[in-house]
């Protein structure tokens, strides 16, 4: 997908991640990250992240991460809304079931 | 035999709460995409939800997810995402007639398909709604395979009745609860009673779990974690019936054991639908 | 104690705004607050059940302002609800980057929100901002044109329009200095576009080659920085409000661009800009601060004749029409463009 305007999804509420996901003039991703949890999680959080970008088919963005100490399964779901809002893709293609 | 006793609605957009309210340990959770998701999140609670039904968080808890009506332009990528994302359940808000649960279920046949899912493996569950719901309810409880519970939802039914919740013995309700219960042990599935609104309130929530209980639902909807250990130990049975229970199914094994094709407990015999609620009330003595 | 799952956000702006301010006034002044009369846009948080104000967060363009939550609410998660929406309110109207002011005590509550501090005067004010990335970006980009050992200096314009008393200026400080950056003003709010503006300037110094002119941003004289500096009543500026943009400029801009010293012209006719200038020496140079302090330069004013020359004396002069007036206030570029653009009327 491919990234044409300011996509946000998510919360700053405790548990919540808010994510905005932006265009990039270059071809790659330009992360920042805040999180209560950098410390023990930053890595996990970039990996979440960074798999759902990949999964999306995404390779230019800028994607601001500010986490309020949100599970995993929460910063992929905020962090792919984010990006079809970003894309102004409304066909979600959801992935197979576990 | 399973348990469903308790099923927690938890709002689809609410991440914390996806997070979290497993630890109440109910029997069923209903994440909702319908009336708790702001038009504007609906998008956003679909990935929520799936990618919460992609973790074990929910293990051992049935799902459920109320989509949109068929009325909205929502319900089919609502249905999409439940049935790809493997939910075992989707409840139909505000089922009126037979062809709502078909049109879905047709739906359902398709994304299964699509996706490699086991042909009816996606169960539904109908939430009757209105008077229309629940004068058609026999039919909607028998209308497929895939049917496991029946579920009747107050608020849009009373304004539908042109009445309104009163306190006590719960007249306005006194049809729709008896009807929509036949129908469903009549097509031998399930069925929740309405949710109780005011979660501060335990006396008035006690009150109504006892009807529920009394006239035969096997649960209610809940709106609030506190509800469900309230819930669960009203629906626990007494010692009494515990200890006969236990009886009953040790005649029931002597006599499988010995090969007799009948059962009897101190000389009088014993029907198989009475072994089935010895059944049932064991198991609700050790979940409660 | 309410729970903040029993409250209902909305989002007021346009023609919406008139009547909920009549709520919005007497809930901030049972707290002590002022309603800014700038706010474009409200978030507001009412209780579910019976519609009573619980909670309120302004946008005056990117500046986040009069942020208050009803007693029985804090700690209730109400204060996330208003940051979510408002943050999404100002990001969504196109700003890259947010801001507020607050007082140095609730500096913990926006730290919360996920803002930073930009900069703070302790026991007045603090400054903060709510894309830290791209603020670095911003830095990083600047830091691109530093030149390690050389003297550098610096002038901040609006040049609305550019005048030989401007291109005095920037001469001065391209003879005394190795390398000059000019920052423009960004916000467009002056009788000549932004885009007009820059084009003059650039054409207007193209022949001095040590002399570089920079975009403007929201880190420099702009709407978040100085709000101040853009009010019609210019009297109404006090000194907390033109720190902030001085002390930006020392801290991140001056520092990423090797600056050592500012260049300002002396102003006998502009009441705000006369007080900028003492308070940008004191917040440039004398204020006790972590970063290197940085020299004002206050050149006189080029005069002709017996005025001093003003871009605002050249937009009187459009405005009568005396273009033969103008041409002695402005190097050819500015004129040829005002000529082009102001004489079909």
């Amino acid at each position: 997908m491919k990234v044409i305007q300011k996509g946000m999804a998510g919360t700053l509420e405790s548990s919540d991640v808010l994510v905005v996901v932006s265009p990039n003039d270059a071809d790659d991703i330009k992360l920042s990250l805040q999180s209560k949890v950098e410390k023990q999680y930053g890595n996990a959080i970039r990996k979440a992240i960074s798999e759902t970008l990949a999964k999306c088919g995404v390779t230019g963005a800028k994607v601001d991460v500010r986490d309020q100490g949100a599970l995993d399964c929460v910063i992929r779901a905020r962090v792919e809304a984010a990006v079809y809002r970003a894309a102004d893709e409304k066909n979600v293609k959801f992935g197979g079931q576990s | 035999m399973k348990l469903r006793r308790s099923m927690m609605f938890i709002p689809g957009s609410n991440a914390g709460m996806l997070s979290n309210s497993y630890i109440y340990k109910p029997d069923s959770v209903m994440f909702d995409l319908e009336d708790a998701v702001s038009l504007t999140e609906k998008d956003t609670a679909r990935h929520l939800v799936f990618n919460t039904l992609q973790t074990n968080l929910y293990d051992g808890i049935e799902t459920v997810v109320r989509i949109n009506g068929v009325d909205t332009p929502f319900w089919e990528d609502d249905l999409d995402m439940a049935v790809r994302g493997g939910v075992q359940i989707v409840r139909l808000p505000k089922t009126e007639s037979v062809d709502d649960v078909k049109e879905i279920e047709q739906r359902i046949e398709k994304i299964e398909k699509d996706c490699g899912r086991k042909a009816g493996d996606t169960k539904i569950m109908a939430a009757i709604e209105s008077a229309c719901g629940v004068v058609n309810s026999v039919a909607i409880a028998r209308s497929t395979p895939r049917m496991v519970a029946i579920a009747l939802a107050g608020f849009d039914y009373l304004v539908d009745m042109q009445t309104s919740r009163s306190a006590g013995s719960e007249p306005e309700l006194f049809y729709a609860r008896a009807a929509v219960l036949h129908a469903a042990r009549a097509a031998k599935i399930d069925a929740f009673d309405v949710a109780y609104g005011d979660v501060n309130d335990d006396a008035g929530f006690l009150r109504e779990v006892e009807i529920a209980k009394n006239l035969g639902y096997n649960g209610k909807s809940l709106i609030h974690p506190r509800q469900i250990d309230l819930l669960h130990k009203a629906y626990a049975p007494a010692q009494k019936d515990i200890d006969h229970a236990r009886q009953v199914l040790q005649a029931a094994k002597e006599a499988q054991e010995k090969g007799l094709g009948v059962v009897s407990l101190n000389g009088k015999m014993i029907d198989p639908p009475v072994i089935h609620e010895a059944q049932r009330v064991i198991l609700l003595a050790e979940n409660a | 104690m309410t729970s903040s799952d029993d409250i209902t956000l909305s989002v007021v702006k346009g023609a919406g705004l008139q009547s909920a301010l009549a709520e919005i006034r007497p809930f901030l002044a049972a707290r002590d607050l002022q309603t800014d009369e700038n706010i474009d846009t409200f978030v507001l948080a009412h209780t579910t059940a019976d519609h009573r104000l619980a909670g309120c967060a302004g946008l005056d363009q990117n500046v986040i302002k009069c942020v208050c939550t009803s007693e029985e609410f804090r700690d209730a998660g109400l204060s996330l609800k208003l940051a979510t929406e408002v943050i999404k309110c100002g990001l969504t109207a196109g700003y890259d980057d947010l801001f507020l002011y607050t007082k140095y005590s609730n500096i913990r509550l926006f730290r919360g929100w996920g803002f930073s501090t930009l900069v703070e005067i302790p026991g007045a004010v603090a400054f903060l901002h709510y894309d830290q990335a791209a603020f670095e970006h911003y830095i990083e980009a600047l830091r691109a044109f530093r030149k390690e050992g050389a003297l550098t200096g610096s002038i901040v314009l609006n040049a609305n329009p550019f005048t030989n008393g401007h291109r005095y200026l920037v001469e001065q400080a391209s003879k005394d200095c190795d390398i000059v950056h000019i920052f423009l003003v960004k916000e467009d709010v002056s009788l000549f576009s932004y885009q007009d503006r820059l084009t003059l300037v650039r054409k207007g110094v193209a022949d001095l080659k040590n002399v570089i002119v920079h975009e403007g941003s929201d880190y420099i004289i702009s709407h978040a920085t100085f709000p101040g500096y853009f009010l019609k009543d210019r009297a109404a500026v006090n000194e907390q409000a033109s720190a902030v943009d001085a002390l930006m400029f020392r801290r991140y801009i001056a520092p990423a661009l090797n600056v050592s010293v500012r260049y300002v012209g002396t102003e006998p006719l502009d009441k705000t800009t006369a007080m900028y200038n003492v308070v940008l020496r004191k917040f440039l140079s004398t204020y006790p601060c972590d970063s290197k302090p940085v020299e004002l330069k206050e050149l006189e004013r080029k005069t002709c004749g017996t005025a001093v020359i003003s871009a605002s004396r050249v937009r009187e002069l459009i405005k009568a029409g005396n273009f033969e007036a103008i041409k002695e206030l402005v190097p050819p570029s500015t004129f040829e463009f005002i000529r082009r653009t102001h004489t079909q009327s």
